[in-house]
């Protein structure tokens, strides 16, 4: 029910708080005098005067086109920019900003960011200015180098809107410690699947407008996007009467939007997916021609699904066999015109990258890829590197190191390392280990990544934290160095990373935009921090360009616009790319075709041999169903709940967190006010909340086997009894600090084929007693 | 009702209006207004049986400035409550320029209520002052007190003087009550203030709850005067007698009209239901027994104490605890007149805003 | 021009991700603490898995019979001759909270003077704004578009003169409109039937408080079977 107000009227209401009477009647009367002004109906009048401008939205680095007002320096409105790639349906159509790019305005003004660069002298961060700041940073870089070599030194940038720091450190510094997002944190089972099955990262995304059948696999599209294009894509095809199948054990907006919801047992992806397959196999809906031409090992994958059947897995994944026999049929019938969208719901539990191999299996089978309406393979603008321009003869100093994960015997039970350079469960163990010493992070947060308490411990540990960011959080008060840098809107920015999926699904195109407004305070661009740091080290010769905007410029040298051009008009539509790319390409792996099978990846099979014999296990190549717990844990007597953190359409990774209209529409979402409560919610079910005696704004506190921690409880049927979340981003670690850093009840679960950590954890729940408020 | 409350709650998702944008001080105004009617109500009929009627009782001066005198305080009180409400005070003070929409309930209340009071007072310096006062033809008292106050000052003989040189003619006098007795009914308003009140079941009601809150305010305004009264007399003669069986019958009239709106609510929507439980669990169930109780007990003092006094058959043991009797019935009454406003506020439920099936 | 303005709902492309909350707030400098102009509410209903959320924006609806224009004492609430909005002069309210009470949709809000402000459709930027300006203009005109529209993600939200708004929406909506639904003070489009996968039951959303609240209890008052699709079609 909704947000029925506990029985009626109760004493505690606020009317009951004022008094009444004389004394108070005689206050207000003394006070008239102050109000006799009328001046309570002025019009703001704000936007009059304002002058446009543009951004492209850096709150999740998705870059929908953001317009604003700005004015005498202060942006006064935001908004979408209309057919804006990423930011809109596609051309003609409405472009909007989801609250977290609304909030980017907000942000630009927040007096809680970091506005100087800190250094610590004598054990305190102490502020200072940015010459002393580059200085102190060129000292303890070169001290690290010296004494235990530049190797010792993690490139950890996130969300930058520049590359240069991989050129500052890999190829300058001299360092082969490299970790990223999304094959370490975000999705690592399902990004490896991509990656070796030949679709790359791309299987997150389909080609929706012009989909006849949408299956949004462990996704919440309209909660949870790369981009204002998703839903908006998805909302379309659903005009255009495409069907929605959801996916997931949770009720949420994408499901209720859905055409058919599987509330599916979770982590049982695997088994569903090898059902539909033989359904398909048996109905001949497969694609024959493209699996016989564009595809590897399609007879291990027949066999293993020979006894997979509809009733099988329903056993499994707790879906009805006839419903599932329903999806597999429509899903093949509609294709080509038919997609996947999968990202971090079958990517982030132990059994990951198998699951996510026999759900990517799925559209080979049908022979969707690439082709209109299916799982779209995306390209970029043809970006030139800005070295090449230059003729700038950049030294690779990292060139002759290996990874300490590859380098030393202590990661030899690390099977994910043939194919990846490090995880990032390990990483404090390194530090532990003297591999890694000094770290460099550009927003993003490790302490909300898995193994929390050790990454602070290894925080504390190592010489030397190198840390951009905005706000003040666990992180940025354990740096040794803190830059603040200038937000996108403060800042010129052609957006780099990854400018392929959109709206325009046929299309190449690029989106920039000149600052809005000038940095907070002494904030600088990430780039020019780069280069300060670079020139202190006597690299300047490297490193030309006198602002992030020439250094665009290089980058289009091979495209008729201009940097100004693009930014004046926020985005430009280049050229035309078309489906069916293999045939010119083929799909990059080994066999150069689309892969059921994985025997032909050999850093993988020794992957998977070691965790055979770690795990005693029996792991085939191709698609196999491995059941929740075969790798990962599975909830016990001590530990009897299932938990997993998930995102809410108002934060992003922590880095909002801050922004007031966000906590409080978020607190809304819930039925509850900001003021009482800023943190997470764990959403629990009523048939586990009642016999804990939990109710809906009652304090909680979380235990796993490696950690606890208290937040507020949100009683909802929207969650499967058994299953409990809560989103990402709170607690410790985060610039907001209220609520609990979840992951903060995780150590050790990884998955041990892509190193993602697992962030399914056995809790156990109980009532802290007393109002939560 | 409430297991039919349990039902719509599992098939029905809706949201409830935040309802508290009124705090305690509404209430007290709304309840305030109409005792200082009632006890208007009260000063002026002896008012009238003394004037016209011939009455020589002791006791009909001292209802007549009770009366008065509880009717301006109360009006001065439910002023100052609701201004300690408003965000703008002044406004208020200058209403015959800003509070100009005359359909507005609000707008209309503000005049009755403020033209009660200037003749309230208006009457009882007229009560209080002058040479029938001055000779203590009118007794002696404790309800003229504030002369006293005014002795202390200094100016009794002037304050005597000027009020007899402006006092009216008699005709004017009857004419001056019996206005104010229109306006003391008027404060009938106060019902109308809520029963207007569309998205509210248990307000909406444009006869129950208007005459309930003229009733038990005359009531309790008319009980409080009395009981005042009879503070300071030892014994309940028959005039005392013919007020109490009023308030008494006022009281039951108000416990009928509560009766049937009790009804009309326990059989409404979805909000009225709503209502309804939150007066029949929890806290709120303990005022609506307050009220109940303060009603009847008047209603049974009332009738039965003030017609054997009215008719003199009030047997010796009976006249002696009847005073206090009166008194204490008299005072739970008044309090539970406020109580039963208090209860209209909290209990009030608006219709869902949005309803989905 | 002296056609009314309203606004335009539609539940199927709602994806309650609260934008529009948002957009107004800043739009009008609101902090986040106030009371919301414009709210999204969740409403919930079921048992997992034959379980529903339905997000329902909400804001002012400048009705053309402005119940809350109806009770305020000053005056200070306007309904306008020229569009049909619905003002505050926030030089004229006393803060007396009558206009709360009366308003079916929880659209006045008080901040800590104690003035009411509620959303003006955009006519100007601010609490209190809007009053006394000139008739508003469609976006084609010159006119700002509400920004709770202007910023809505799946275009759920619509606002404009009503004859313009029917002929947006959809036959069945605009029918329902004109029959008296929600007290012709908004159009809503009805739920889609193929929406909220395997619920039988089709959701109808009512945004109004108006209706007698008696029509709102099913007949008998045991639906248990949950088949309570046409109980309250607006």
């Amino acid at each position: 029910m909704g947000e029925r107000r506990g029985g009626g009227p109760d004493l505690s209401r606020r009317s009951l708080l004022k008094t009444t009477g004389a004394a108070v009647g005689l206050a207000g009367l003394s006070g008239c005098v102050d109000l006799i002004e009328g001046d309570a109906d002025r019009d703001l009048g704000r936007l009059a005067e304002a002058e446009t401008a543009f951004g492209n939205c850096w709150m999740c680095h998705h870059a929908c086109g953001q317009q604003l007002q700005v004015n005498d320096g202060t942006i006064v409105d935001i908004s979408g920019v209309d057919g804006h790639p990423r930011g809109s349906a596609g051309p003609g159509t409405e472009g909007t900003l989801c609250p977290k790019g609304l909030g980017e305005m907000e942000k630009a003004h927040d007096p809680d960011r970091i506005t100087r660069p800190y250094v610590r002298k004598d054990g305190e961060l102490q502020e200072v200015d940015w010459d002393e700041a580059f200085a102190y940073t060129a000292d303890k870089l070169r001290d690290l180098a010296e004494t235990h070599g530049p190797e010792t030194f993690l490139d950890a940038a996130s969300w930058t809107t520049t590359d240069l720091h991989e050129v500052v450190w890999r190829d300058l510094y001299g360092t082969p410690e490299r970790i990223g997002r999304g094959r370490h944190v975000c999705f690592g089972g399902a990004h490896l699947s991509g990656n070796l099955m030949g679709v790359g990262a791309d299987m997150r995304f389909v080609d929706y407008q012009n989909s006849e059948y949408i299956i949004a696999w462990g996704r919440n599209i309209f909660e949870s996007f790369a981009g204002q294009w998703e839903p908006k894509g998805v909302l379309e095809a659903l005009d255009n009467g495409a069907t929605l199948v959801v996916i997931d054990p949770r009720h949420t907006p994408t499901a209720q939007k859905a055409d058919h919801w599987l509330p599916i047992e979770p982590r049982t992806d695997g088994a569903l997916a090898l059902a539909m397959a033989h359904v398909i196999i048996e109905e001949g809906l497969h694609d024959e021609e493209f699996i016989q031409e564009w595809t590897h090992g399609f007879d291990t994958y027949e066999e293993a699904v020979a006894d997979k059947t509809p009733e099988w897995a329903a056993e499994i994944t707790g879906i009805d066999a006839e419903l599932i026999r329903e999806i597999a049929i429509g899903f093949a019938e509609a294709a080509p015109a038919a997609g996947i969208a999968l990202w971090t719901g079958v990517g982030q539990y132990a059994e990951s990258q198998k699951a996510s191999q026999n759900v990517f299996a799925l559209n080979g089978l049908v022979g969707n890829i690439d082709r209109p309406g299916g799982l779209r393979l995306w390209q970029g603008p043809p970006f030139s590197d800005p070295f090449e321009v230059r003729d700038i003869d950049l030294p690779n100093n990292a060139a002759d190191e290996t990874p300490a994960l590859r380098k030393y015997d202590e990661y030899a039970d690390q099977p994910y390392r043939h194919t990846t350079g490090i995880g990032h469960n390990i990483v404090p163990e390194m530090v532990e280990n003297g591999h890694i010493r000094g770290i460099y992070t550009h927003y993003d947060n490790p302490i909300n990544d898995g193994n929390s308490e050790a990454w602070m411990n290894a925080l504390d540990e190592m010489d030397l934290v190198i840390t951009v960011d905005a706000y003040w959080s666990e992180l940025t008060r354990r740096a040794d160095v803190v830059f603040p840098e200038a937000i996108q809107l403060e800042k010129d920015t052609l957006i780099d990373y990854a400018p392929a999926w959109s709206a325009y699904h046929d299309r190449r195109w690029m989106t920039a935009s000149e600052a809005a407004v000038e940095p907070l305070g002494d904030s600088k661009p990430g780039f020019q921090i780069l280069r300060g740091i670079a020139e202190e080290m006597g690299w300047g010769e490297y490193i030309p360009w006198e602002s992030e905007a020439e250094y665009n410029e290089d980058m289009l040298a091979n495209v008729e616009y201009s940097f100004e051009e693009i930014a004046e008009q926020n985005y430009v539509i280049l050229e035309e790319f078309g489906y069916e790319a293999w045939r010119e390409n083929g799909f990059g792996t080994p066999t150069n075709a689309f892969q059921f099978d994985l025997d032909e990846m050999d850093a993988y099979v020794r992957s998977l041999e070691e965790v055979e014999e770690m795990e005693g296990v029996e792991l085939e190549t191709g698609p196999q169903w491995l059941p929740p717990g075969t790798l990962g844990e599975l909830p016990d007597e001590e530990y009897p709940l299932h938990f997993y953190d998930t995102r809410s359409v108002f934060f992003a990774f922590g880095a909002d967190q801050p922004l007031s209209q966000q906590r409080s529409q978020y607190a809304a979402r819930h039925g509850l006010q900001s003021a009482d409560y800023e943190g997470n919610y764990l959403t629990i079910n009523p048939a586990d909340a009642d016999p804990r005696g939990i109710e809906t704004g009652d304090m909680v506190t979380v235990e796993s086997a490696d950690g606890a921690g208290e937040l507020m409880a949100y009683v909802s049927e929207r969650t499967p009894p058994g299953f409990l979340t809560a989103e990402f981003g709170f607690g410790e670690g985060v610039p907001h600090e209220e609520g609990f850093n979840t992951m903060m009840l995780h150590t050790e679960g990884v998955d041990p084929l892509s190193s993602q950590p697992d962030r399914h954890i056995p809790i156990e729940v109980h009532a802290n007693g007393g109002d939560g408020a | 009702m409430t297991s039919s409350l349990i039902a719509l709650e599992t098939f029905v998702g809706f949201r409830w209006l935040p309802a508290d944008y009124w705090d305690l001080s509404i209430p007290v105004y709304l309840y305030l207004a109409v005792v200082a009617g009632g006890a208007y109500l009260a000063g002026a009929s002896a008012w009238f049986r003394r004037t016209l009627g011939g009455g020589g009782g002791r006791l009909e001066p001292e209802l007549i400035r009770w009366g008065f005198l509880i009717a301006v305080v109360s009006a001065a009180g439910a002023g100052l409550a609701v201004m300690s409400h408003l965000a703008v005070v002044y406004r208020a003070l200058l209403f015959p320029i800003y509070l100009t929409n005359f359909s507005s309930w609000i707008t209309i209340g503000t005049w009755i209520l403020v033209i009660l009071s200037v003749i309230a007072t208006l009457c009882l310096v007229l009560a209080l002052f002058g040479e029938d006062a001055a000779d203590a033809g009118d007794g002696d008292g404790r309800s003229l007190w504030p002369r006293a106050v005014v002795a202390k000052v200094g100016v009794l003989p002037t304050v005597d003087r000027l009020v007899d040189r402006v006092r009216p003619p008699t005709g004017a006098l009857v004419a001056l009550h019996a206005v104010g007795v229109l306006f003391a009914v008027a404060t009938i308003y106060t019902g109308f203030e809520l029963a207007i009140v569309e998205t509210v079941p248990l307000w909406n009601e444009p006869v129950i709850v208007p005459a309930l809150f003229l009733t038990s305010g005359v009531a309790a305004g008319v009980g409080l005067t009395l009981a005042v009264t009879l503070l300071f007399e030892r014994e309940i003669g028959r005039l005392a007698g013919g007020y109490a069986v009023a308030v008494g019958v006022l009281s039951g009239v108000s416990l009928l009209i509560a009766g049937i709106g009790w009804g009309e609510v326990a059989a409404g929507g979805m909000a009225a239901t709503a209502s309804y439980s939150a007066l029949t669990e929890g806290t709120l169930a303990i005022g609506v027994l307050v009220v109940a109780l303060g009603l009847a007990v008047a209603l049974v003092v009332g009738v039965v104490l003030g017609a054997a006094a009215a008719l003199g058959r009030l047997p010796e043991p009976v006249e002696r605890v009847g005073g206090p009797l009166l008194i204490g019935s008299f005072g739970l009454l008044t309090v539970s007149g406020l109580v039963m406003r208090i209860l209209f506020l909290l209990a009030a439920e608006q219709h869902p805003v949005v309803v989905v099936a | 021009m002296s056609e009314q303005w309203m606004f335009y709902f539609d539940p199927n492309r709602c994806i309650g991700c609260h934008a529009c909350s948002i957009a107004c707030n800043q739009r009008h400098d609101r902090d986040a603490d106030e009371d919301d102009w414009r709210t999204v509410t969740h409403l919930e209903r079921g048992e997992y898995p034959d379980f529903q959320e339905l997000p329902v924006s909400m804001s002012c609806m400048h009705c053309h019979d402005a119940p809350c224009e109806q009770v305020c004492p000053p005056d200070a609430i306007v309904k306008r001759e020229e569009d049909g909005l619905v003002t505050v002069n926030r030089d004229r309210c006393i803060g007396c909270h009558y206009c709360a009470w009366a308003c079916p949709y929880g659209a006045p809000t008080y901040d800590d003077e104690g003035l009411m402000s509620k959303c003006n459709m955009c006519l100007g930027e601010g609490p209190g704004s809007g009053h006394g300006k000139p008739p508003k203009q469609k976006p084609e005109d010159g006119g700002l578009k509400p920004s709770c529209v202007d910023n809505c993600v799946g275009e759920a939200i619509k606002a404009g003169p009503v004859s313009e708004v029917m002929a947006e929406a959809s036959e069945t909506a605009a029918r329902r409109f004109e029959n008296g639904a929600y007290n012709s003070r908004v159009i809503v489009e009805p739920m889609d039937e193929d929406s909220a996968a395997g619920m039988d039951d089709v959701a109808d959303a009512s945004i109004d408080a108006n209706d007698e609240g008696a029509a709102a209890v099913p007949a008998g008052g045991s639906d248990a079977d949950g088949g309570a699709s046409d109980w309250l079609n607006g």
